[in-house]
C-alpha cells in the first residue's frame, strides 16, 4: 500500500435509524488522501447524515467509522482531539456571532491546539487572504455577504489543519451569484490535494473537481464511480430518474 | 406640604430612604443574579433531578406575591423556630423573587444561540467547558443585557416590600407612609419618593442600554 | 417560556462514561433532594407545626368558603384592575404614537413614571392621600385602582409592541385601498396587534393580581385579608399562610401556562404565515 493509497475516512457497514426511518443504511465508503469524494442524492437520502457522522455530530446504531485508521472516540477529550484534525464546513456557515473574522479563526487554534496568539493571528490573515476575504477581517459575521461568511467559516476550519475536510452542502444556503466565489475556494483546496467529503447539489462542480462521485438513495448507497461515467453512463435507474429530474427544468 | 418644607424637615430622611433604596437594589440583584445562575446551570444540567428542582424553584419563586413571600418569612418561619432581622428578611424576599426572573431570562438568552454554533463549536475540536465558556456563556450573557436591565429596575420596585417591615433606616416607600402617618405630607410627599425612584430607574436604563450598544451581537 | 432546545443541544448524545456518571450525579442528586425534604419536614415536627390542631380546620367546608370568597375579592379586584389598565394603557399607547408632540410627549412621560414607581407608592397614595381630598372610595377600589395605574404603562407599551410588530406591508396596502389613518388603525393595525400581545397582557394579570395581596392595607377583604381572620380563629398562622401562598403560586402558575401555550401557538403561526409568503 503507498502512502497515497492509505484510507483517511472509512466508513463499514454503517446504520442509522431515525424513528422509524432508516437514514444510513449499510453504509460503506472510503476517502484515500487527497482524494476528493461527492456525494449526490435526492434530499432526505441520508447524505448529510453520513457527512455529520464522520465528526461523529450525528451517532451511529451500529457499524464502524474510522479516520486515519483510528475508530472515531465516542465521547469526552478524546472526541475533541479527532474532530480537530477534520475540518467542517456548514450549510448555514456557522461563524461565532459575537466574535469578529479573524476572532473566528484563531478562537480554536488558541484553545484547542495551544497556538500562542500571536501565530494565530499570522496564520489567520494568511488564510483570510487566501479565500479573499482578508479585508473584512475586523468586521463581525452578520457584516458578511453569505459567500464571503462561507469562505471565512472554510478558512476557520483551515486553521486547525485538518487531515480531511467535510462539506455539508455548503452553497445551499447562498444566493446563486454567490455560489462560485464558494466553489472556486473549495476547488483550489482540491487542487492543493486536500482530502475533502462533499455533500452538494452542484453537479458542474462534482463533474470538474471529483474523483468520485457517490450516489445515494433512500439511505443507500446506490452507485459509486468517476464523475465522467456517473454522468455519463449512470448504471442504476434511480440515478438516471435523479438526474435527469436535474436537467427537467 | 410644599416640596420646599418637607425637604427641609425630612431632606435627611429622604436621603437617607433613597440610599437605603440602592443598597437595597444593589446587593439584591446581584444576590438575585448570582442564584439565577447557578439555578440556570442547574436547570440545564443533564441530571434529571436538578433539572425538575431548578424548575420547580423558578415556577415557586416567579409565581408567589412579594407580600406572600416576607409575611412567610416574618411571620410564619418563627414557627419553625427560624428567626431573621426584619432587614435580613426583605433581602431574602428580594433576592428570591428577582432569581427566579433573572433564570428565565438566562434561559432566553441561551435559547436565542443558534444550535450551528455549538455544533460549529465542537467541530472544531472545543470540548463541553471550552464550548460554554467560548460560545454559550458570551452569547446568552450579551442576549441578556436588556432583560437584565428591566430585572433591575423590577427589582428596585421589589424593594418598596420594605415599607412593610418596620425598616432601619427607612427605604423609598416606607418614608412616605411614615411622614403621612406624622404630618399631613399630602400629594408632594409621594412626589419626592416618587421622582426619585424614576430617576434611579432611568439611569438603570440609560447603563443598560449603554452596555447593549457596546456588546450587542448581529444576527 | 420555552426551554426545551438549548438542554437539548447543549450536551451530546452520551458515550458509556458520560452515561455512568450521569446516572451516579442523578442518584446523588435525587439523596440530596430527599434528604432537603427531610430537613423541612423534619423542621415541621419538632416544631410541632405538624400537629393536627394546624391542619385539621382545612377539613372544613367553612374554611374553605371564607378563603373562596377573599379569593372571589382577589380575582375581582384583578380582573378590574386589568380591565381599566387595559383601558389606560390603550389611551396611552395610543398618545405615544400620535404625531401631536405635546400629546406624544405627556403620554411618554405617564408611561415612564407609572412603570418607574412602585405599586406600594401608588397603593399608599389612594389609603393615604386621597381620603384627604374627600373622595370617597370603597376598599375594593382604593386596592384596585393603583394597582391598574401601575400596570397601564407596562400595558401601553406591550400595546406599542403589538403594533411596531404588524408588518409595513399591511398599512401600505390599506393607504392603496384608500383607508384613512384612524380606520386604518382600528380595521387593520389594531386587530393584528392584539394577537401579538394577548400573552403578555395575560402575563400583565398575573402582576396585578400579585399586586392586589397588598390589600390588607386598605383592609380590603381579598385571600391575603380572610386568611388573617382565620389566622386569628384557629390561632394557626404558618399552615394557613402556606396553604394561601400554594393557592396563589397555583392560580400564577396556570396564568403563565397559558400566556406561554398561546405565545407558542402564536409564534407557529406566523412561522407558517411567514413561510406561506
Amino acid at each position: 500500500m503507498t502512502e497515497n493509497d492509505r484510507p483517511v475516512i472509512e466508513l463499514k457497514h454503517v446504520h442509522k435509524h431515525f424513528g422509524d426511518l432508516h437514514v444510513l443504511n449499510d453504509i460503506s465508503l472510503t476517502v484515500k488522501k487527497g482524494e476528493v469524494v461527492v456525494i449526490i442524492g435526492p434530499s432526505g437520502s441520508g447524505k448529510s447524515t453520513l457527512c455529520r457522522a464522520v465528526n461523529r455530530l450525528e451517532t451511529i446504531d451500529s457499524g464502524e467509522i474510522l479516520f486515519e485508521g483510528e475508530p472515531l472516540p465516542r465521547e469526552g477529550r478524546k472526541l475533541a482531539e479527532m474532530r480537530a484534525r477534520i475540518g467542517m464546513v456548514f450549510q448555514s456557515f456557522n461563524l461565532f456571532a459575537h466574535r469578529t473574522v479573524l476572532d473566528n479563526l484563531t478562537i480554536a487554534p488558541c484553545d484547542v491546539l495551544k497556538t500562542s496568539k500571536k501565530e494565530a493571528r499570522q496564520e489567520a490573515m494568511r488564510l483570510l487572504e487566501r479565500v479573499g476575504v482578508a479585508d473584512q477581517a475586523n468586521k463581525v459575521p452578520a457584516q458578511l455577504s453569505g459567500g464571503q461568511q462561507q469562505r471565512a467559516a472554510i478558512a476557520r476550519a483551515l486553521a486547525m489543519h485538518p487531515k480531511a475536510m467535510l462539506f455539508d452542502e455548503p452553497t445551499s444556503a447562498l444566493d446563486p451569484e454567490m455560489i462560485g466565489e464558494v466553489l472556486n475556494v473549495m476547488a483550489e483546496l482540491a487542487k492543493d490535494g486536500m482530502t475533502m467529503l462533499i455533500v452538494t447539489h452542484e453537479m458542474n462542480f462534482a463533474r470538474k473537481v471529483a474523483d468520485r462521485v457517490v450516489f445515494m438513495d433512500g439511505g443507500c448507497i446506490v452507485e459509486e464511480n468517476t464523475p465522467e461515467a456517473f454522468f455519463g453512463h449512470p448504471k442504476s435507474q434511480r440515478a438516471k430518474d435523479f438526474l435527469s429530474s436535474l436537467t427537467a427544468h | 406640604m410644599t416640596v420646599s418644607q418637607l425637604l427641609n424637615q425630612y431632606g435627611d430622611r429622604y436621603l437617607q430612604a433613597l440610599f437605603t433604596t440602592w443598597r437595597l437594589t444593589f446587593f439584591s440583584f446581584l444576590g438575585a443574579f448570582v442564584i439565577g445562575i447557578v439555578i440556570t446551570v442547574l436547570r440545564v444540567s443533564p441530571i434529571k433531578p436538578l433539572r425538575f428542582f431548578g424548575d420547580f424553584y423558578v415556577q415557586i419563586f416567579r409565581n408567589i406575591p412579594g407580600a406572600a413571600l416576607l409575611i412567610l418569612l416574618v411571620y410564619a418561619l418563627p414557627y419553625l423556630k427560624i428567626t431573621f432581622p426584619y432587614d435580613v428578611c426583605v433581602l431574602i424576599a428580594t433576592v428570591l423573587i428577582p432569581s427566579a426572573f433573572c433564570s428565565e431570562h438566562l434561559m432566553s438568552g441561551m435559547n436565542t444561540i443558534h444550535p450551528g454554533q455549538i455544533e460549529a463549536a465542537r467541530a472544531l475540536g472545543m470540548t463541553f467547558f471550552q464550548l460554554i465558556r467560548r460560545v454559550v456563556i458570551p452569547q446568552s450573557l450579551r442576549s441578556a443585557v436588556l432583560p437584565l436591565t428591566n430585572l433591575m429596575v423590577a427589582t428596585m420596585l421589589t424593594t418598596s416590600l420594605g415599607s412593610q417591615v418596620p425598616l432601619r433606616p427607612m427605604e423609598l416607600t416606607g418614608i412616605v407612609s411614615y411622614i403621612n402617618t406624622r404630618s399631613a405630607g399630602g400629594v408632594m410627599a409621594f412626589a419626592i419618593s416618587a421622582a426619585l425612584y424614576c430617576l434611579t430607574g432611568l439611569l438603570i436604563g440609560a447603563a443598560g442600554s449603554w452596555i447593549d450598544r457596546k456588546v450587542r451581537i448581529l444576527r | 417560556m420555552k426551554t426545551g432546545s438549548i438542554r437539548d443541544i447543549l450536551y451530546e448524545a452520551p458515550g458509556p462514561k458520560a452515561r455512568r456518571r450521569i446516572a451516579w450525579a442523578t442518584a446523588g442528586a435525587l439523596l440530596l433532594l430527599a434528604a432537603l425534604l427531610f430537613i423541612v419536614v423534619r423542621q415541621f415536627y419538632v416544631t410541632g407545626q405538624l400537629g393536627e390542631r394546624y391542619w385539621a380546620f382545612f377539613g372544613k367546608l367553612t374554611t374553605w368558603r371564607f378563603l373562596g370568597e377573599g379569593l372571589l375579592t382577589t380575582v375581582e379586584a384583578a380582573i378590574t384592575g386589568s380591565a381599566i389598565s387595559f383601558a389606560l394603557g390603550f389611551l396611552l399607547m395610543r398618545g405615544r404614537l400620535q404625531k401631536n408632540r405635546l400629546l406624544r410627549w405627556a403620554s411618554t412621560g405617564i408611561i415612564e413614571f407609572t412603570r418607574g414607581v412602585p405599586t406600594l407608592l401608588f397603593i399608599y397614595f389612594f389609603f393615604l392621600v386621597v381620603p384627604q381630598t374627600g373622595w370617597k372610595l370603597s376598599a375594593f377600589w382604593k386596592i384596585t385602582l393603583p394597582c391598574a395605574i401601575s400596570a397601564c404603562g407596562v400595558v401601553a407599551e406591550a400595546l406599542r409592541g403589538g403594533v411596531n410588530a404588524v408588518p409595513k406591508g399591511q398599512r401600505e396596502a390599506a393607504l392603496s385601498l384608500g383607508y384613512r389613518e384612524t380606520r386604518l388603525f382600528y380595521r387593520i393595525i389594531f386587530p393584528q396587534a392584539i394577537r401579538f400581545v394577548i400573552p403578555s397582557l395575560i402575563a400583565e394579570l398575573v402582576i396585578v393580581l400579585k399586586d392586589t395581596t397588598f390589600a390588607s392595607i386598605v383592609s380590603c377583604a381579598d385571600l391575603m385579608q380572610n386568611a388573617k381572620v382565620l389566622i386569628s380563629n384557629y390561632d394557626a398562622l404558618l399552615s394557613i399562610y402556606l396553604v394561601v401562598a400554594v393557592i396563589y403560586i397555583l392560580i400564577n402558575y396556570l396564568l403563565n401556562k397559558l400566556s406561554d401555550r398561546l405565545a407558542r401557538r402564536m409564534n407557529r403561526a406566523g412561522a407558517a404565515e411567514r413561510s406561506a409568503a
